[in-house]
């Protein structure tokens, strides 16, 4: 069965309980009440034929009471019969009124009614009210009151259907839309959003679906930037060495004046793109280990200021072909708790970055800065650059892996790199138990901080 | 081809220096004359100041691009008959359709063979006369 159905036929049957219940509720206070109105006709009644007895006896006239003993005969239906006895010197007269009805519910009641002049003069009436139709009227007005709710009950059933119709269309409405949005995904259509606004549970299980499909977009969005970016990093290396070779194989074979010199300068050029690509296999081994989460750093105390100097000695080179020099200010740092090879590793990405997006005119530089913090001493270390600098969102997709900022693909020539630096960076921090924050603007330069414990 | 009185004139655009020195030795050593620029802002420049006779672009490069470039001759009345071949690692058919939307005559897969570039700038280069006869 359908949801819009079971929600339909449920909403009709609840309807239909209550009906029944408040029905049942107002035809048991209407009983009680038709029980005290035939008490009450019953007292009059009562009343009625002392009220006649009284008079007759005062009047001392027979005729008069059965005549209206008649009257009252009429006037109330339940008076069935009356049997009057006359009581005057020790004799006694008596006289019928009807009888009887067989088969009715009849019961008998008595009046005595004395003279009060004559001590001797007095007559009783025994009579008999017919249950029945003491109860007549009050059984008709329930008759009424069962056709009214019988009309009432159908009228409310119908309207109800039909309400319980558009509220199980309004909501299996969305819910169908987005099944309609979950089949779309399923067939690759990812990021589809679906267009609806309530603060009801709707509201919040299409708010959760539009969020999903979005992650998906993006992982897809990952998966291809994943994909070009292997493609482009393992191809761009390799097919420089596959062309630089046979170019030195004619040189070595030529007898022009420098071809010597060119292939020498050629395998530099293989060297350098072997290490590139050696790079990045590494890198992307290290990411492979962060993501199966098996990269783990061995903490111990280490010399910090060793490390960084060692790191800014190996980029002095390239920095000063740069026209750029590495401030270090880091000498007179305490040990930290760190794994070497990691800490080395978090520099040289560091650096390297620096390097890419920093100009002749610039400056970078290694500081470093001691806090305690909930009696924890830690060690802050900057990267700085006055460089290019990024913003909020290159900032935002920075520490994802394979996501570069448009910086990469718009403001740097070369090679692009692959995106998976800075995610290793953060990542050997996050195992160092510190924390990575960047500081950036556009033209405005870069600096990364990083924590790392100093032992006690 | 190349004439005896003045050799054919090739800008090679590539912002990853090995390519361009690939590019430039291969070529140099065909007799063509060689120039070369670092991205498609200062190709461009470089052409406007003397034209090529056939330009050769990478695709993906800062400040701008091949796409970029390839739009910014075409829109050039002086270098839009400029024929091009784009250098690329982006291979899908996609890619490739776009790409001649916006005015490529060929397109080279990195890596590649000496003797393919060469057939393939001799190919263009060929068609390009073919079409101002």
């Amino acid at each position: 069965m359908t949801i819009r159905a079971r929600l339909i036929v449920q909403t009709v049957l609840l309807q239909v309980v209550s009906l029944l219940l408040l029905s049942y509720g107002s035809f048991l206070v209407e009983q009680q009440l038709g029980e005290k109105q035939a008490l009450r006709a019953d007292s009059l009644l009562k009343e009625a034929v002392a009220h006649a007895a009284t008079d007759a006896l005062i009047q001392r006239d027979q005729v008069q009471l059965l005549s209206y003993l008649n009257f009252l005969k009429v006037q109330y239906p339940a008076l069935s019969y009356a049997h009057v006895v006359w009581h005057r010197g020790g004799k006694t007269y008596p006289q019928e009124l009807g009888e009887a009805t067989p088969g009715a519910r009849v019961i008998e009641e008595s009046v005595v009614v004395s003279d009060p002049s004559s001590a001797d003069r007095s007559v009783s009436i025994a009579f008999g009210v017919d249950q029945d139709a003491l109860r007549a009227p009050m059984r008709e007005s329930e008759h009424r009151m069962v056709k009214v709710l019988a009309l009432v009950g159908t009228a409310t059933a119908v309207i109800g259907l039909l309400l319980a119709f558009l509220l199980a269309r309004s909501l299996t409405g969305t819910i169908g839309a987005l099944g309609a949005m979950a089949e779309q995904i399923s067939e690759g259509r990812l990021g589809v959003r679906l267009e609806w606004e309530s603060e009801d549970e709707i509201g919040a299980l299409v708010r959760v679906f539009n969020a999903m499909s979005e992650r998906l977009a993006d992982l897809d969005l990952a998966k291809k930037n994943f994909v070009s970016s292997v493609t482009h990093e393992l191809r761009s290396p390799l097919g420089a060495i596959e062309s630089f070779v046979p170019l030195i194989r004619e040189k070595v074979r030529s007898s022009e004046e420098g071809a010597l010199a060119t292939a020498g300068e050629y395998l530099d050029r293989i060297q350098a793109n072997v290490q590139r690509l050696n790079r990045f296999i590494t890198d992307l081994l290290d990411v492979a280990k962060i993501e199966q989460g098996k990269m783990e750093c061995v903490l111990r105390p280490v010399d910090f200021a060793p490390i960084a100097t060692e790191v800014i000695q190996f980029f002095e080179p390239k920095a000063r072909a740069q026209g750029l020099r590495i401030e270090n200010h880091v000498s007179g740092a305490p040990a930290v708790l760190a794994d070497a090879d990691r800490l080395r590793q978090v520099f040289v990405n560091l650096l390297a970055n620096a390097l890419k997006f920093t100009t002749s005119s610039g400056r970078i530089w290694i500081s470093t800065e001691q806090v305690r913090e909930r009696g924890q001493r830690w060690l802050y270390v900057t990267v700085g650059d006055t460089g290019r600098g990024m913003d909020e969102a290159d900032l935002s997709r920075l520490f994802k892996p394979f996501s570069q900022g448009r910086n990469v693909t718009d403001g740097v020539a070369g090679p692009k790199g692959t995106g998976l630096g800075l995610y290793i960076v953060k990542s050997i921090v996050d195992q160092h138990g510190g924390r990575i924050d960047v500081r950036s603007a556009p033209g405005q330069g870069t600096r990364i901080t990083f924590t790392l414990k100093v032992p006690a | 081809m190349s004439t005896p009185e003045r050799p054919t004139r090739v800008l090679v655009i590539d912002d990853e220096e090995d390519y361009r020195i690939i590019v430039e030795d291969v070529l140099k050593r065909a007799g063509y004359d060689v120039r070369v620029a670092g991205d498609g802002h200062d190709g461009l420049a470089m052409l406007q100041r003397g034209t090529a006779d056939l330009v050769l672009v990478d695709w993906m490069m800062p400040r701008m691009d091949g796409e970029r470039f390839c739009r910014a001759m075409r829109a050039d009345p002086k270098l839009k008959h400029v024929p091009v071949i784009m250098l690329t690692v982006k291979q899908t058919t996609d890619e490739e359709i776009e790409a001649l939307h916006f005015g490529v005559d060929d397109f080279l897969v990195k890596p590649f063979k000496s003797e393919e570039l060469l057939a393939r700038v001799r190919a263009v280069l060929r068609r390009g006369a073919d079409r101002g006869a």
